[in-house]
């Protein structure tokens, strides 16, 4: 049963990648290290690496606040509501991604929509920059990443016995305590998973911070972007997606000796 | 659209019939739509940059072609270096025509990568008349572009907005936001730029400077709210009234001001260059390539490109179909052509690694 789909994915995806990790490997000379000996000899590569790390933990933290409370409600309303709400979760992703943020740049410009109601409210004299900082680039990918912390966390607390919070409410918790003792830490495993997830789908995203992004909002994969467009340095360009991919699978690796891989989506 | 929606119905017969044998991971998407193409005979698929600018070489180039010829012009975007490199390596060239840039056409052309250009087929009173650096063995001159001063009228009035790099770095006499071409996407031609706003006469450009270049462009890198990553970018961030100064491609800038925006353009001190026409190495349809491209290489055509869009020709018997007022607004026009300098494409592609990692370094600085 599981033959096509493992031969499916060893071709559309195991194959490209190890051919393309293996141009970071050698060059006209043969096998060499020299690209991965450029990323970590400059203290320019590794602070992108920082910043690209440094922003999308941000990032996630920023989703799983925002995500819990929605995904507690989602399980907590009648199924018709749930049912709506995931829907309204599900438009946005039908949406280009392209399309998002540019939407953005119409809301956070200088004349967006921020800009105007609070310059006629008479709260700012002149515009203040929402645009074109990490603070833009943060409200993009949040806005963009946020469901898929919501839909992890649902799964999980989905799964929960809510009659374990009702016991510790008659055995005399307040409602905060058996919510922060009993229900948070029944869902720490759709945290971790949900937090994954977002970590590392956020540590690739190119569109967001390369529109949205001020000066020195430079990711990882506008640095891969510049070599295989604009200098040509294929083998650099695989280097820095190699460092990328080490990075992610080393996160998953921390996480499957913690937490266990088989519980990323929602399972128990 | 009915072009696109006529690869995608023959594509899905051939890709019916061939069910199994060709279809490879290779094939999705508009791969497997232009492999269909590349069976069929009288078509020639060009590949370019889309947009509006793509409409223009329609109405321009392509129907008068297949008019003419009974030709059809098939057309896909976003002929990247490294679409064009992907494409020939693979010995899967579904492509005919690409609308290539200098720095593509040096660095892959050196390479094998571009078939070479046969001049007969232009013919020798279009060849002769070409502009200077046109006629080059992977891809002759296509159209001219300046990369310039672009400015809100609102903010600068005509005469009194920056005419020179010098003043576009003069904060004071000329305070406003600005925006330039980023690192992301090559920051050509800035150095230049920066060169001339230091003083460096336009003929002493080359070879760059580039200690000089870096000193002088880190003085207005605190005015510069973005640095864009795409040519429409630019204009649009003059349209939204995110920066009132920028640096931008005429053309997109003068489609604004042609549709009553108030943003105009200034050509002093433009950096010009040429994208070219080129046949990827190994293209199916070669003849009907070269018949295209000869095509578009007689005045007429040219001339009527100029007139939907402000970039120039490269056939200087196309000035006899353009009025004298719309020569001014184009970069290869005798008068303009004084006014700018000619981007070396050469330079670049010699120090592209060099630029980039130290781009990095002073963007991050």
């Amino acid at each position: 049963m599981m033959a096509p789909c493992v031969a499916f994915i060893i071709i559309v995806l195991v194959y490209p990648v190890s051919q393309m990790l293996a141009l970071g490997f050698h060059n006209a000379s043969g096998f060499t290290l020299a690209y991965y000996a450029r990323f970590f000899s400059s203290p320019v590569y590794l602070e992108v690496l920082w910043i690209t790390v440094k922003w999308s933990a941000i990032v996630t933290v920023i989703c799983l606040v925002l995500g819990y409370p929605v995904a507690y409600l989602l399980t907590s309303v009648s199924p018709r509501s749930a049912g709506l709400l995931l829907l309204l979760l599900a438009i946005p992703l039908t949406t280009s991604l392209l399309v998002r943020t540019y939407a953005w740049m119409v809301i956070l410009g200088q004349q967006g929509i921020i800009n105007k109601t609070l310059l006629w409210l008479g709260l700012i004299s002149k515009p203040i920059e929402l645009l074109h900082n990490s603070f833009a680039v943060v409200v993009g990918m949040v806005q963009v990443l946020v469901p898929f912390m919501i839909l992890t966390l649902t799964g999980v607390m989905k799964n929960i016995d809510k009659g374990l919070v009702v016991a510790a409410r008659t055995l005399g918790a307040n409602p905060v305590r058996a919510f922060f003792r009993i229900f948070v830490p029944l869902t720490l495993p759709g945290i971790g998973s949900g937090c994954l997830l977002v970590f590392v789908m956020s540590c690739g995203y190119f569109v967001i911070p390369a529109l949205l992004g001020g000066p020195r909002d430079v990711w990882i994969s506008m640095l891969i972007e510049t070599q295989v467009n604009n200098v040509v340095d294929w083998g650099f360009a695989a280097a820095l997606a190699g460092i990328l991919l080490v990075l992610v699978v080393a996160i998953f690796c921390v996480y499957e000796r913690y937490w266990g891989l088989d519980r990323i989506w929602g399972g128990v | 659209m009915t072009q696109q929606r006529r690869i995608r119905k023959s594509s899905r017969r051939t890709f019916l019939k061939s069910l199994g044998a060709g279809a490879t991971a290779s094939a999705i998407g508009s791969g497997l739509a232009l492999h269909a193409v590349a069976q069929e005979k009288n078509v020639v698929t060009f590949c370019g940059w889309g947009g509006s600018f793509q409409d223009y070489l329609r109405e321009a180039h392509f129907q008068p072609f297949q008019k003419e010829t009974g030709i059809k012009v098939m057309e896909t975007t976003i002929p990247s270096l490294a679409k064009i490199k992907t494409m020939v390596d693979a010995k899967n060239v579904d492509i005919d025509v690409v609308d290539a840039g200098g720095f593509v056409l040096i660095v892959l052309g050196k390479q094998g990568y571009f078939e070479e250009i046969d001049y007969d087929a232009i013919g020798r009173e279009n060849t002769s008349n070409l502009i200077v650096n046109a006629a080059r063995k992977y891809g002759v001159g296509a159209y001219t572009a300046s990369e310039c001063i672009a400015f809100r009228t609102d903010v600068f009035p005509r005469g009194a907005h920056p005419k020179s790099w010098a003043e576009f770095w003069d904060v004071k006499k000329f305070p406003g936001r600005r925006s330039m071409n980023g690192g992301e996407r090559g920051i050509r031609p800035n150095l230049e730029f920066a060169l001339l706003a230091d003083g460096v006469p336009k003929d002493k450009i080359y070879p760059i400077n580039q200690d000089r270049a870096w000193k002088s462009l880190s003085v207005i890198k605190p005015h510069v709210v973005k640095w864009w990553t795409d040519s429409g970018f630019s204009s649009q961030l003059l349209l939204n009234k995110e920066v009132d100064l920028a640096t931008a491609y005429n053309g997109r800038a003068d489609s604004l001001k042609m549709q009553g925006q108030p943003i105009d353009v200034e050509l002093n001190e433009a950096s010009n260059r040429m994208n070219n026409w080129s046949i990827p190495k190994g293209a199916s349809h070669k003849e009907n390539a070269m018949r295209l491209i000869s095509f578009m290489m007689r005045p007429q055509p040219q001339a009527h490109l100029a007139k939907l869009i402000a970039y120039g020709p490269t056939n200087r018997l196309a000035f006899k179909y353009i009025s004298s007022e719309r020569a001014n607004d184009l970069p290869s026009s005798p008068e303009n052509d004084k006014k700018g300098f000619w981007l070396s494409d050469q330079w670049w592609a010699d120090n592209a690694d060099d630029v980039t990692a130290r781009w990095s370094k002073w963007i991050l600085g």
